[in-house]
């Protein structure tokens, strides 16, 4: 019995010995990243690992106002949010269309949309850009949202459909029978089935838009219809020689989007598992 | 005189009449509202400010005209920014752009009017060598807005006062004391080289100046290839000193902006770099820093001018497309007349005409680094603003690897000779 | 059921797929015939990018060897990582919430945010890597870890593991929630150590599971775009050049669209057909039906 516990110990030991480093190494950075945003240049220089004499919280107001982060936190926003939208409302009228319909040439159409999935932005970027000008949608958020739409349809079909596939039939021929029209059975029975369903690919399709870099780089020029990640690396350029104005633009990127997490950690955690596993 | 009734109304009646005559013949005296775009990419300091305050007095003067600047960051601008404007619903009637090639692409598409015949009358307010720039075939397609010098040996004052350093007068001179900081632990010379140019705008003088200036732009327009003697002894140089350790190792990674910072922490002894540091160092210096200047010395064994100078011109270009090709030249005149110039040149910016400099106030430290410019007897521009950005680019990054040790002089010319030759079979 | 009217339903997608990413990928076959510059006519040249791509773009063939000992790479710090600690998290134990929230809190925020406060970390002068080498000693190993070209690749892999480890420890941990406790009983009772327990039972189970994790680690490799964007885009002499990032110098920087556009048609080639290969090899076809 004491081998055992001798044993146990050992284990506890190696255990903890192991993690806590690790998670010293995951979660330093973002420590060092809010003390350093809080300091002035020469602190940071001279004293990296203490804390900011006196807590320069107009950093963060700086970068907010100046460095117009809460700008791109303003089109990120309606971006992500109008694309959502969009592709929700576009795709699952088709993944239903694709799990329950029967109709010409219905099969070329799915495998045209689950190519999607293995392409990538960037080959239509060149194209897409030339596009965007020929139509003056550059730099502006439609020239952004269709895009994004475009491409959250491969992935949003896919997920739907297996969701609409996994109802019992039953359920559709008991609504036709009573006279239903087949918007009707989609509108009023099948898409409130798939209400959680829908929320995630929501998020997915959320995360995804909200961290685009290639389109929003290319696509929105004017500094104040950039998103977020393309206003972050601009930011980052323009005042590289402010050390901690630019740290206090990374923790007001960063900052909301942890404290969603350590609220909702369940929850982003399935979502986004769904959304790998896919 | 008593107003009678009758008098009233007549008085009324008159003013009814006269009314409507005044209001439609003011409406045709009145001169056609004219809106202009002014695109620019001027993103800072004391430029940027005058950038909008000279279309604000523009305005005063002509009230029927209403100017609307646009500003982008200098990379995107140069990139597809500029283009995307041109292309755009809103294209810009007014545009700065750097140096010449790009002036060349944008005549040929129509996006650069021929201004010719009417700036000629005030042409003679320019210093001539910076109207070889805007002119195509002999013909003005842009007036010269900014004479702007891109490398000059600025050096921190303090640390050549520690070692009791002269400034060089020849290169043997410079090695030495690049020799004496390095053996004292003094990076001797830095850069912030991540976007390549300010390490090849360097090399590229050091290059024209030893091969001359009519084989260097024969190089750089693809005529005739990088990987001959002269080059070679010209990158041998650069090589020497990177043997030595002369250069920052992380050169490379560091952003121009952070380059000059570094610099103000005592990070290099010597930055060479253009002629936006003055208000660079007012604007972001420590209190106590002091700096000077002195010209790169004459490379020895060097077959082009010993003081040749690499000046950047910025234009201003009308585009071609515009509605009001006639005042946007008014407002280029405006622009460049010698009160604005002076405004300009008290900013930092050097002025391609002629006397600004007499009459304004100047940071002496670039009178004293455009004074070289006075011994020159032969400028280069900019490699990325007179060629394409391609050679550019590999010129300046083959220059880099030799810096770095990456490759000898040879094997980095030969490497840039290959990278290009799909460019040259064009 | 049967019913002519499916297609209305699919129609607005098949309108906005058609118009922004099927026409625009057709039309990329055709400028990567081209030599165009975004502004003057496109100018055709038949297979000279293709040619001048394969034959002669020696730093477009070092950048698909940089995304491949990324990808590689990332095998180590994202997925070996996160199993690792997938595996000692197994188990419950005291502080096991706060250690799980934490390693996942860095998969949250955005690769561009990540990519710069690292670029930060890695600073030669005041980044927390070298700060930490003096502090325990070792100032001498302090170097330009972005600015090194013999560092600079595996810096930017470390970023990633660091960002992304939390994804791979979270679909290690469901699958490893999934292996029936009965298995560890009975290898209790025979006596097993830990170690041997992990070795035979815990592992093979978990193939499933790799399989999935290695898949993600290519296909997300060769899209990689911001990570690399944000940290060094391709510097120090393009030792962490990718072929997208090589791509966008080329089309919006050097204005050389059609090259660029010929180098997309081969990535997304050799990236889709190293998937494709990789899913038929693991016996997963059935994924994409």
């Amino acid at each position: 019995m004491t081998h055992d516990k001798t044993y146990s110990h050992l284990e506890k030991i190696g255990r903890y010995g192991i993690l806590v480093p690790i998670i010293c190494f995951m979660g330093y950075p973002l420590v060092w990243m809010i003390l350093c945003s809080l300091k002035t240049n020469l602190e940071i220089f001279v004293n990296p690992w203490g804390f900011p004499s006196k807590f320069l919280y107009k950093n963060w107001e700086q970068a907010w106002v100046v460095g117009r982060l809460g700008r791109y936190y303003l089109n990120s926003i309606v971006v992500t949010v109008a694309s959502v939208c969009l592709v929700l409302v576009v795709s699952s009228p088709a993944a239903f269309a694709f799990a329950r319909l029967k109709f010409k040439a219905r099969d070329f159409f799915l495998y045209l949309f689950l190519m999607g999935l293995v392409l990538a932005p960037i080959l239509v970027l060149i194209p897409l850009y030339k596009l965007m000008r020929d139509i003056k949608l550059l730099n502006t958020y439609a020239g952004l949202i269709l895009p994004y739409t475009g491409w959250g349809l491969a992935l949003s079909i896919y997920l739907l459909r297996s969701f609409f596939l996994a109802i019992p039939e039953e359920l559709q021929d008991a609504a036709r029978i009573d006279g239903c029209s087949v918007f009707g059975i989609f509108w009023r029975i099948m898409l409130p089935l798939i209400k959680p369903a829908l929320l995630t690919v929501a998020m997915i399709n959320a995360i995804n838009y909200w961290n685009e870099l290639l389109l929003a780089l290319i696509f929105m020029q004017k500094t104040e219809m950039r998103t977020l990640p393309a206003g972050l690396i601009f930011f980052s350029g323009q005042y590289v020689t402010n050390y901690s104005l630019v740290f206090a633009g990374l923790s007001i990127a960063i900052f909301p989007m942890l404290i969603v997490y350590f609220i909702f950690q369940r929850r982003v955690i399935a979502g986004i598992l769904i959304g790998a596993l896919k | 005189m008593v107003f009678t009734r009758q008098k009233k109304s007549f008085v009324v009646m008159l003013g009814l009449l006269i009314l409507p005559i005044l209001l439609i013949t003011g409406i045709s005296f009145a001169k056609e509202q004219i809106s202009l775009r002014f695109a620019h990419a001027q993103t800072e300091g004391e430029i940027y400010r005058l950038y909008s305050a000279i279309p604000k007095a523009y305005e005063a003067l002509h009230p029927n005209v209403k100017i609307e600047v646009i500003v982008q960051d200098q990379q995107i601008y140069e990139d597809y920014g500029l283009d995307t404007m041109l292309e755009g619903p809103t294209p810009p009637d007014v545009y700065a752009l750097h140096g010449r090639h790009e002036l060349v692409v944008k005549a040929e598409v129509g996006f650069a009017a021929d201004i010719e015949n009417f700036v000629k009358p005030w042409k003679d307010r320019f210093i001539e060598a910076t109207l070889d720039v805007p002119s195509i075939n002999g013909r003005l397609y842009a007036v010269p807005r900014a004479e702007e010098l891109v490398t000059a040996m600025w050096y921190n004052r303090k640390i050549f006062d520690r070692f009791g350093f002269a400034e060089p007068q020849s290169w043997s001179e410079l090695t030495d004391i690049c020799q004496t900081l390095k053996a004292n632990g003094v990076t001797p010379i830095s850069f912030g080289n991540s976007q390549l140019w300010a390490f090849g705008n360097w090399a590229s003088l050091i290059t024209a100046r030893m091969v001359g200036k009519q084989r260097w732009e024969a190089a750089m327009e693809l005529r005739e290839r990088f990987l001959q003697p002269d080059f070679v002894k010209a990158l041998s140089l650069i090589q020497e000193m990177g043997e030595a350790g002369f250069f920052a190792p992380d050169m490379n990674v560091v952003h121009p902006d952070k380059g000059i910072m570094n610099w103000f922490m005592g990070w290099g002894a010597i930055h060479p770099l253009g002629g936006w540091i003055p208000s660079f160092v007012a604007a972001e210096a420590p209190e106590d820093f002091e700096y000077d200047v002195f010209d790169l010395p004459p490379v020895p064994g060097g077959k082009g001018d010993p003081h040749m100078q690499e000046i950047m011109i910025v234009n201003l270009v009308v585009n071609g497309k515009t509605k009001y090709l006639e005042q946007c030249v008014d407002f280029l005149k405006f622009f460049t007349s010698p009160y604005n110039a002076q405004l300009l040149v008290e900013a930092g910016s050097m002025m391609p005409v002629k006397k600004a400099h007499e009459l304004a106030a100047v940071d002496p430290h670039l009178v004293k680094a455009f004074g070289f410019g006075e011994l020159a007897k032969e400028i280069i521009g900019a490699p990325d603003e007179d060629f394409a950005v391609e050679v550019a680019d590999t010129f300046s990054e083959g220059a880099a690897m030799v810096a770095l040790e990456k490759k000898n002089a040879e094997e980095a010319l030969r490497w840039v000779d290959e990278q290009l030759e799909p460019r040259r079979t064009r | 059921m049967r019913t002519e009217k499916g297609i209305l339903f699919i129609l607005p997608a098949l309108v906005i797929f058609a118009i922004f990413i099927l026409f625009p990928a057709a039309q990329m076959f055709y400028y990567s015939f081209t030599q165009w510059d975004g502004l003057r006519l496109p100018k055709w040249i038949g297979l000279a990018n293709f040619s001048r791509a394969v034959f002669v773009d020696e730093i477009f063939q070092k950048s698909f060897l940089n995304n491949v000992l990324y990808i590689i790479g990332t095998f180590v710090t994202e997925v070996a990582f996160g199993l690792g600690v997938a595996i000692l998290l197994a188990k419950p134990f005291k502080g096991f919430g706060v250690f799980r929230t934490f390693f996942f809190a860095p998969y949250v925020i955005s690769m561009v945010a990540a990519g710069l406060l690292w670029a930060f970390i890695y600073d030669y002068n005041f980044g927390l890597v070298n700060d930490f080498l003096s502090l325990i000693g070792l100032s001498r190993l302090a170097r330009p870890w972005l600015g090194d070209t013999s560092t600079a690749l595996a810096a930017v892999t470390i970023t990633s593991g660091w960002k992304y480890a939390g994804l791979y420890m979270i679909i290690f941990y469901a699958a490893l929630q999934q292996i029936p406790k009965q298995l560890y009983e009975a290898a209790n009772l025979d006596g097993a150590s830990e170690w041997k327990q992990t070795w035979y039972i815990t592992l093979p189970l978990l193939f499933p599971a790799l399989r999935v994790a290695l898949l993600l680690c290519i296909a997300g490799g060769f899209a990689a775009f911001a990570l690399f964007f944000a940290m060094t885009n391709g510097q120090p002499f393009h030792s962490t050049e990718i072929p997208s990032t090589w791509i966008i110098k080329h089309a919006f920087d050097r204005k050389n669209m059609g090259y660029g556009a010929a180098l997309t048609l081969i990535l997304i080639f050799v990236s889709t057909g190293i998937s494709l290969l990789y899913l038929i090899l693991t016996g997963r076809k059935e994924a994409l039906s």
